[in-house]
């Protein structure tokens, strides 16, 4: 059995584990547009922040690739697939043929017409000014530098990442400005009252906020990029933008050949409407746990779990993805934030929600009916694990998790 | 009528075809433990007690399981388990009064008795009777009958 | 695996687990290290560690910090690599982890039962009076020992055991 796997981040990683674990013997060819080994992308932040060393990011060594037999093609891309003839072609003009394909191509961070490098942001440059995303090592890299020496930062974008990135150049010693198209942070994963009371902690810790306001322009002088202009009129000096607007699934190497929507379409055992090529990770598009329509939920756990799947199955094992479960978990300066599952109660009847403040520890449980199906947790979140497998075991018995 | 796998302890001779015919039908292979239905043997007594899921009212299994792994099929008869959603967490194992739920030794997923979807295979190859595929009713008559029998002085 | 059983019908918290738990990881008493918890009143109970075949919080870890490590039994955090992220407290079905935090030098470590590698022996489970805890070598141990114990029980009581489905020799006669 041949297999091929294009990117090996947390799905193509996993799933190269998993296969391995079934057939030991096959070939196994994985293809990744970075040179160095799989890391981990979660973990740039707190590289960023100085808490993890670069050798750190890492989540396999060098020789693990040639350890478990695996044929390693970094620093190369997948441009074009023909299902029919079963190959992939790639950047270097090789062409492999595979049995089983694994598509784990992950996806991009989103860049907002104003910061597209023609526009006046010199985004994918490497200098420490300019305009930058945070998705790559090398973004990483440059932000760091730029911190460290001293360059004020302007971060665009109130989601996790955005507000993981201010929490950690706060913890450089940099003071940056963090802003929000929505009226309030972390708009996607958080109710409003958790917004409000992490906002505030933010603030108190020294990042300023400032909320409803989108970037129209970068201002660009003699020196490089000088700050952005507002959708309010105003202008704010930075020497870095970073832009955490979200990221898009890369779609285009089976863009036309399998069932695309937003994502990959995949089923429960992560395959695509094609049976012998499977995707996983931040890529694949599949139902939550409740078997309701079908999303991209790009987070770790869900890569590494779909690819899991993905290995078992294309190395004729039996695995099941048991389906999306949105949720996020980080800690903002000192105070812990989870958040699970719906968290928008609509207004009709059978929605409620139960909740619990107690100073800046808070807990709100979002119940459809009897059953719990989403939560938000801040300060005390001990009892997350417990909630989120009441939710997926159908939202019952959530009454004695809670319980005071 | 319900039917359920009834064991006659005093009947089996510890052959353990039940335990080769259950792993063949789940498993593809022949391998005790891989079964669900497993044969305790007590030497010294020439004894041998086939143990299997007895289809609780109220499954230990299932209220300790914190995932819903441990469940029923739709429509509520054969007892599943939901190996996408199972975390090996053995809390069944530990619930389960008679020992009926072990882990899958390779895939560490929990294993339990789904009487084959109603065509249990222990009971086709039980020679000695000692597994039967017959409703509680059956079972529960005769010892009735012998009870009685038992009060009567004629 | 390790099995560790619960029981939290038997727990009468008393917290023995808690305080043993405690001193064998070097606590100063205050409980901070005690990776086992009990809770006053709600579910779960007994907060402690399954070591779980799948362990969630392996899956979720975002730095490889927690691995499952199948010579030892057990899942293991390795503190050096831990961020602390989080991740896994929110995906133990048991609240069995917890977060170190106000470590100095660095941010919060995850905590969490370790299966007492260098005591051989889980001490928790040891020293609970009541059987609320228990432990395995492995679910096949666990599962091989409450069979064997219900087995014998069948084998005693032919005929009168507590479940109707069976039947025995002071049944009389062989079955219609």
């Amino acid at each position: 059995m041949n297999y091929v796997v294009v990117g090996v981040s947390a799905a193509g990683l996993s799933a190269l584990r998993a296969i391995r674990e079934l057939d030991p013997h096959g070939d196994v060819t994985v293809v990744d547009e970075e040179t160095r080994p799989a890391y981990s992308r979660v973990l740039l932040t707190h590289y960023i922040a100085g808490t993890v060393e670069d050798r750190d990011l890492f989540l396999v060594e060098e020789e693990f690739y040639r350890k478990c037999g695996v044929r390693a093609l970094l620093g190369v891309r997948a441009t074009g697939l023909d299902p029919d003839g079963r190959q992939v072609d790639l950047t270097d003009g090789r062409v492999l043929r595979y049995d089983r394909l694994l598509v784990a191509t992950g996806a991009r961070a989103v860049v907002p017409g104003w910061s597209a490098p023609g526009a006046g942001g010199d985004r994918g440059g490497t200098g420490e000014t300019g305009v930058t995303g945070l998705r790559t090592r090398d973004d990483a890299v440059r932000i760091r530098r730029a911190a460290l020496a001293g360059h004020s930062v302007v971060i665009v974008g109130g989601g996790p990442v955005g507000v993981k990135l201010a929490c950690a150049l706060r913890e450089l010693g940099v003071t940056p400005t963090l802003l929000v198209g929505s009226p309030r942070i972390l708009s996607q994963v958080a109710d409003r009252e958790a917004s409000l009371i992490l906002e505030r902690h933010l603030v108190r810790c020294g990042v300023r906020v400032r909320c409803g306001v989108e970037v129209s322009e970068v201002i660009r002088g003699p020196l490089g990029t000088e700050g952005v202009v507002l959708s309010d009129g105003s202008v704010l000096p930075g020497r870095l933008v970073v832009v955490c607007k979200g990221v898009e699934p890369r779609t285009e190497l089976v863009r036309g050949h399998v069932a695309v929507r937003r994502g990959v379409l995949v089923s429960g055992g992560m395959q695509t409407s094609v049976p012998e090529i499977y995707a996983a990770g931040d890529v694949a598009e599949c139902p939550d746990i409740w078997g309701e329509g079908t999303r991209v939920s790009a987070i770790w756990p869900h890569a590494s779990r779909q690819g899991k799947v993905a290995g078992t199955n294309m190395a004729g094992g039996r695995d099941l993805f048991p389906g999306v479960l949105p949720r996020n978990a980080m800690d903002v300066l000192g105070t812990p934030f989870v958040s699970m599952g719906v968290l928008d109660a609509p207004a009709e009847g059978g929605w409620r929600s139960v909740s619990r403040r107690r100073g800046d520890s808070y807990l709100r449980l979002v119940i459809r009916g009897d059953s719990v199906v989403g939560a938000v947790l801040v300060g005390c979140v001990r009892m997350a694990g417990p909630i989120q497998a009441a939710i997926r075991r159908g939202g019952r018995g959530w009454e004695e998790v809670v319980a005071p | 009528m319900e039917k359920f796998l009834v064991v006659y302890p005093d009947l089996c001779t510890g052959c353990r075809l039940c335990e080769a015919a259950c792993s063949y039908r789940h498993e593809g292979v022949y391998s005790p433990s891989l079964s669900r239905v497993r044969v305790v043997k007590f030497e010294d007594r020439c004894l041998s007690v086939p143990v299997v899921c007895n289809y609780c009212e109220q499954p230990p299994c299932e209220a300790s399981c914190p995932t819903g792994a441990m469940s029923a099929a739709p429509d509520g008869r054969y007892a599943l388990v939901r190996e996408d959603r199972c975390i090996g967490c053995k809390e069944c194992v530990h619930a389960c009064p008679l020992g009926a739920v072990h882990l899958h030794p390779r895939s560490g997923v929990a294993i339990r008795c789904d009487l084959c979807r109603g065509d249990p295979e222990c009971v086709k190859v039980c020679t000695a009777g000692a597994l039967r595929y017959e409703p509680l009713e059956a079972a529960v008559r005769e010892k009735r009958r012998a009870r009685a029998a038992s009060l009567n002085p004629a | 695996m390790l099995s560790i059983g619960v029981d939290p019908g038997r727990c009468t918290r008393c917290r023995r687990c808690e305080a043993v738990c405690e001193m064998a990881h070097g606590g100063d008493g205050r409980g901070l290290e005690s990776r086992v918890r009990i809770r006053d009143s709600g579910w779960p109970t007994i907060g402690i560690c399954r070591h779980c075949e799948s362990a969630p919080c392996a899956d979720a870890c975002v730095s490889g910090a927690i691995r499952t490590d199948p010579l030892e039994g057990t899942v293991h955090i390795d503190a050096s690599r831990c961020v602390g992220c989080w991740s896994c407290v929110m995906e133990c079905p048991f609240a069995a982890i917890t977060m170190m935090v106000d470590v100095p030098g660095r941010g919060p470590r995850a905590l969490k039962c370790d299966g007492c590698r260098e005591w051989g022996f889980p001490l928790c489970v040891r020293y609970c009076p009541t059987g609320a805890l228990r432990a395995g070598a492995g679910a096949g141990e666990t599962s091989g020992r409450v069979r064997r114990e219900h087995a014998a029980r069948l084998a005693l009581l032919p005929g009168r055991g507590t479940w109707p489905a069976l039947r025995g020799r002071a049944g009389g006669g062989t079955p219609a």
